[in-house]
């Protein structure tokens, strides 16, 4: 088979995913051979990073779409919404979607990337009025309760939450950041740094708690009414927002020949333990060094 | 359709007089003048930038408008695109002022445009036949030409210089 002739299939419609795609069609320029694209979300592919200017009101979602923009062009290439891969064969070469529906390939890209990491500790996650901010349809959630919001409280003190508090800053809400470590951006950066960053979140009119975690999120028949810390404090608030890091998108079936280990593992042309079969993105944790080390994945 | 035309620089021809940036900033103002421009806030940038390095030798340097550009790849808002002539264009409405673009310019000539809180770079002046920071440079070190006609125009003046030896 010509490699113009190919089907590729993407698990994935986000930037590594869209990426390769493009950069497949780049490649396979006569157009014959096929990229399908899955997606579980329900809207066309946007960029990320841009949901936090929803919740502001900055840009809409429509401003947001990725195919047509740069270099993501979309030519050829077929974007399958609202439909997660459930069940990935490499032996037979498929994948399955809801439905029952098999999708074979004669390459596969594993793009998942990753979701939010809820902290089971933390009782009543459940509630209306709690967010995670990843997806466009969170940040359309986390926009529909503000105008029932004053008080927002955002769990933990990385890049996603401090957006998603920008955001509703903006929008004129009170926002309090309720961090466990010392300092916000732990995991980024020095505490002179860090503290440097404060002063500034500080003087836009964020609160910041530090050396503080949340036990419990309260809540009624309207949503969020507060959250409990783990010092015995009560924070009065309608909507929580939990940014505690991310987990990568492994939780498939029939991975069984392709090897995790925190991630999808791969070597350093992106393969994975099973033939014909290659992740990129962030839930690629781990890279070998060669692709001689694929013999022992 | 003609052939592409990029912006070359003649090395040997540079003195460093800096026309091209003021040029350029002039272009790229409200008023398109040069009084007009000083006045103006936040004051007009320049897109073409003329570094010293080695001896201080004037070296300018502006937007390669690279083929695999890194800065389309980066952007992570989609506001970088390639236009149909081949000049990769910062689309200032959709620029959230994240410098991604900033970061992984291998020449540093995107610039930042802090008020207004946006990034720019040389967009070869697509009102203009030829770009300012051309039409400004007074020795002609700068050249906007296509990379066939600039080859041959190089390929001739080597020709006539071995000429020139041999005749010698």
């Amino acid at each position: 088979m010509a490699s113009s002739e190919k089907r590729y299939v993407i698990v994935g419609a986000s930037a590594a995913g869209m990426a390769a795609a493009e950069a497949i069609r780049a490649i396979d320029k006569r157009g014959s051979g096929s990229i399908t694209v899955f997606s579980d979300e329900p809207d066309p592919p946007y960029f990320r990073p841009l949901i936090p200017f929803l919740i502001s009101g900055k840009k809409s979602a429509a401003d947001m779409a990725l195919v047509g923009q740069g270099p993501y062009q979309g030519v050829g290439i077929e974007v399958r919404l609202n439909s997660r891969v459930e069940r990935i064969d490499s032996l037979a070469q498929t994948v399955e979607i809801p439905g029952g529906e098999r999708v074979g390939y004669d390459k596969l890209l594993i793009a998942t990337g990753s979701r939010s990491y809820i902290p089971p500790e933390i009782e009543g996650t459940d509630a209306e009025g709690v967010f995670a901010l990843r997806t466009l349809a969170d940040a359309r959630a986390v926009a529909g309760r503000v105008e029932s919001t004053h008080h927002a409280v955002m769990l933990g003190g990385g890049m996603l939450n401090l957006k998603a508090s920008f955001a509703l800053l903006e929008r004129g809400l009170k926002v309090t950041m309720v961090v466990q470590s010392p300092q916000v951006l732990s995991q980024l950066m020095e505490p002179g740094d860090a503290t440097l960053i404060r002063n500034a979140l500080n003087n836009a009119g964020l609160k910041i708690e530090t050396g503080a975690s949340a036990s419990r999120i309260l809540s009624n028949d309207n949503g969020v009414n507060g959250v409990l810390l783990d010092d015995g404090r009560m924070i009065a608030c309608e909507m929580v927002c939990i940014g505690k890091g991310v987990r990568p998108n492994v939780a498939f079936a029939g991975l069984d020949d392709i090897r995790i280990d925190r991630g999808v593992v791969v070597d350093s042309f992106t393969a994975c333990s099973a033939y014909n079969v290659y992740a990129a993105g962030l839930q690629c944790l781990q890279c070998l060094r060669s692709r001689r080390c694929r013999r022992n994945l | 359709m003609s052939e592409p035309k990029e912006i070359f620089v003649r090395l040997d021809r540079c003195m460093g007089c800096h026309s091209c940036e003021l040029a350029c900033a002039v272009e790229h103002s409200r008023s398109r003048s040069l009084y007009g421009a000083i006045a103006e806030q936040p004051r007009p940038k320049a897109r073409v930038y003329v570094e010293s390095v080695l001896s201080k030798t004037p070296v300018p340097i502006v937007c390669r408008h690279c083929e695999d550009a890194p800065c389309m790849h980066a952007c992570i808002a989609g506001a970088i695109r390639r236009s149909e002539e081949g000049v990769v264009v910062t689309q200032s409405d959709k620029c959230i002022g994240c410098w991604t673009c900033v970061m992984v310019c291998p020449y540093g000539v995107i610039g930042r445009q802090i008020e207004e809180h946006k990034a720019y770079r040389c967009d070869r002046c697509p009102e203009r036949a030829v770009p300012a920071c051309v039409d400004a440079c007074p020795t002609k070190a700068l050249v906007y030409r296509s990379v066939k006609d600039f080859s041959r125009d190089a390929r001739q003046a080597a020709s006539a210089g071995i000429l020139g030896v041999q005749g010698g």
